[in-house]
């Protein structure tokens, strides 16, 4: 056997027990039973003794410290088994948990059992520090992950969420529950915003079981968009969002952590009354940390957490990497709220440049109307003077003319062109003639009356009935009555000439939220389907003696009132018009 | 028989309306220009104008002003192609605003009325 020790006879006892001294490790001797026959100065001192020599004569089985290995020993000494054993817990004299590192051999005479040789050593330093590079190692890792999670999106949202699930994930803080509070708007008051966490120990366990059953991992939770999570976390939302800190409220317990700008771990059993107890009460937990959000020294809110459920104490080591946490959440939670008003500011100057654009094209267009309008009005006064001369002297010499005469027919035709074009000059007149401010809070059904009055010869002539139902009374709308009354004049008209055999002209006036409406229907030849799509265009008639402008200058005027006209017609049965005007008049 | 004075700078008009009313039956006489008419009305013998309202120089409402001066009760009809002009108060001082038409119906039947012809007008 290599390891083992031959004892010489010839060595002495005293000698080989300064030799064991020297070692800079512990070192314990016992004899075949286990009785200690020598102790050296290194070996660490539990509870049970201050100097290794009291332990001379005691039983290596009955050290509380090596209680645990008693089998392995007496395997040692019965069998000549060596063993090594790491990381055996003890109690230093500071009451202090210590790990300890024991190898033993047995002491071997003359191929006998003579005792054992154990070396002892406090590895705790060892493992604490092997301990906290594990946790430096993985939470570098979570930081990673975190941070790839957060870099992948820019909605507020999703980046709470995830915030919110470093805090609770397993392989992240682990904690039970998780609330979040930010700043509002005008930072007047501190909000709650969020939360995750289960209701009580039975969520808690559904939510266990299932995460212990699938085990995502931790990349796969941060990426989860599982409506689930909404479901489970109504309970402490619920509670979130009843939490409204007024900042000015310098005494409140999370309005000084922020402030203050630092975690702290808040201790409900000795806070006793003010918003700690309430808080406390609130979220009805033993104890919870809070960790101030802050971005470039300004802060923009606090998250609470606690182990409601399992009740496990909050560590203080677990202190610092909150900070490093709150400090990218932090970050990313501000960005995400940067990005948001970027995109409304971004929403913004698109809607303001639209407006712009549209502003732009009316005066465009204004301006080409009124230049347009100038011109034509000038050209048709100046049409007017050899209209009135042609017509009138063909009109002059056909009363003097016998019907009989060959040019009697071609004179009648000279004299009813020239009529047809004085026409067409009127509608062009109304229409173009450059506006003067003539708008007026004008009454609807006065105006319809005046109109029906104006045409009173015509309805009469035609055997027309001018059936009215009127909404009364109606509200005033801001028009230019005298480019109404032209509009309905033409609308009636055309009526009129759709019952050439007499009939009913029905008009009627409603009143909506926004807006008055009219409707004229007539019991004439009605507009057949294919045509009824142009009735509003240009020069666009069916009518020999009419000039095809009527119903397009009534649907101009009653869309430069920013209204609106529509028609519905069967053939054979009649036609109606239907014409709003809203109450306010827009820009 | 009545004189009908017609002012007008458009030759043709001056022609068709002198057809017109001698046609029904009136003395008339003719004038291109507001400041001929001021000088014929002074003249005197006149007992209606009618009058067109843009001319070469003054116009017809300024030929109006000044033909009130004088013949206070004279009945003057104001016939242009414009119809804007009527909201133009000096326009008020005329008996009557017509606006030019081949159809002169009803400039005879106005021109009737005012001076009070009771033949009705042939149509």
């Amino acid at each position: 056997m290599k390891n083992m020790i031959k004892l010489e006879k010839t060595v002495p006892l005293d000698t080989l027990n300064a030799l064991l001294d020297k070692i800079p490790l512990g070192v314990l001797v016992c004899d075949a039973s286990g009785v200690i026959t020598h102790a050296n100065p290194h070996l660490p001192k539990d509870q049970s003794y201050s100097d290794p020599n009291e332990l001379l004569g005691r039983n290596i089985f009955d050290l509380p410290s090596l209680a645990k290995v008693s089998s392995q020993m007496r395997e040692c000494l019965a069998l000549g088994k060596e063993f090594v054993l790491e990381g055996l817990k003890y109690m230093r004299q500071d009451g202090g948990e210590a790990y300890l590192r024991l190898k033993s051999f047995p002491v071997l005479s003359d191929g006998k059992t003579m005792g054992s040789l154990s070396y002892v050593e406090d590895i705790t330093e060892g493992i604490r520090l092997k301990e906290e590079l594990e946790n430096g190692i993985k939470r570098l890792e979570i930081m990673s992950e975190l941070g790839k999670s957060l870099k992948s999106t820019h909605k507020l949202e999703d980046v709470l969420r995830i915030v919110m699930i470093a805090f609770t994930a397993r392989e992240g803080l682990a904690f039970n529950r998780v609330f979040l509070l930010l700043l509002n708007q005008d930072e007047t008051y501190l909000e709650g915003k969020m939360a995750m966490g289960p209701a009580n120990q039975e969520e808690a366990g559904r939510i266990w079981s299932y995460l212990s059953q699938t085990k995502p991992s931790f990349r796969k939770l941060l990426e989860s968009h599982d409506e689930h999570f909404e479901e489970r976390d109504a309970w402490v939302n619920h509670l979130v969002k009843k939490i409204r800190i007024p900042i000015q409220d310098k005494e409140n317990l999370l309005v000084r952590a922020m402030d203050g700008q630092s975690c702290e771990i808040v201790n409900c059993s000795i806070e006793e009354r003010g918003s700690g107890k309430s808080l406390c009460e609130l979220l009805g937990t033993s104890s919870f940390v809070a960790v101030p959000l802050a971005s470039k020294g300004k802060s923009i809110g606090i998250i609470l957490a606690d182990n409601l459920i399992s009740g496990k104490s909050i560590e203080r080591e677990k202190v610092e990497f909150l900070e490093v946490l709150a400090y990218h959440a932090s970050a990313a939670i501000e960005s995400a709220k940067l990005y948001e008003k970027l995109a409304h500011q971004v929403a913004e100057l698109e809607k303001a440049n639209q407006r712009l654009k549209e502003g732009s094209e009316r005066l465009v267009r204004v301006e080409k109307l009124s230049v347009m309008g100038e011109i034509t009005s000038q050209v048709a006064h100046e049409l007017r003077n050899p209209l009135a001369i042609i017509g009138g002297f063909a009109n002059s010499i056909l009363k003097k003319l016998d019907p009989n005469d060959p040019n009697y027919e071609y004179l009648k035709i000279i004299s009813q062109e020239s009529q047809r074009m004085e026409n067409i000059l009127d509608n062009v007149l109304n229409f173009t003639r450059p506006e003067r401010a003539h708008w007026e809070n004008t009454d609807l059904n006065e105006i319809i009356e005046q109109t029906l009055d104006m045409l009173g010869k015509e309805i009469e002539d035609g055997k027309i009935w001018a059936k009215r139902n009127y909404c009364s009374p109606l509200p005033l709308i801001l028009v230019n009555p005298d480019q109404i009354r032209h509009g309905l004049v033409n609308i009636f008209r055309n009526a009129i000439a759709a019952m050439p055999q007499g009939g009913t002209l029905s008009i009627g006036t409603s009143l909506t939220n926004a807006s008055v409406k009219m409707s004229v229907a007539d019991t004439g030849c009605g507009i057949p389907r294919e045509r009824l799509d142009n009735v509003f265009k240009a020069f666009y008639t069916t009518k020999p003696d009419s000039n095809g402008l009527g119903l397009t200058v009534a649907s101009e005027i009653i869309k430069n009132h920013n209204g609106f006209i529509g028609v519905e017609s069967e053939e054979g049965k009649g036609t109606t018009f239907y014409i709003e005007f809203p109450l306010k008049k827009e820009e | 028989m009545k004189t009908v004075l017609l002012v007008d700078d458009e030759e043709h008009i001056l022609k068709l309306y002198q057809k017109v009313f001698s046609d029904d039956g009136f003395q008339v006489k003719l004038a291109q220009s507001g400041e001929q008419a001021i000088q014929m009305a002074k003249e005197g013998d006149i007992d209606l104008v009618i009058l067109d309202i843009k001319m070469e120089g003054i116009s017809g409402l300024e030929t109006l002003a000044e033909l009130r001066k004088s013949k206070r009760n004279m009945p003057i009809i104001l016939n242009s192609a414009y119809s804007t002009y009527k909201s133009d108060f000096q326009s008020w001082l005329a008996d009557a605003y017509l606006v030019k038409s081949a159809n002169v119906d009803e400039l005879r039947l106005k021109v009737r009325e005012l001076l009070e012809v009771k033949v009705p007008v042939e149509r």
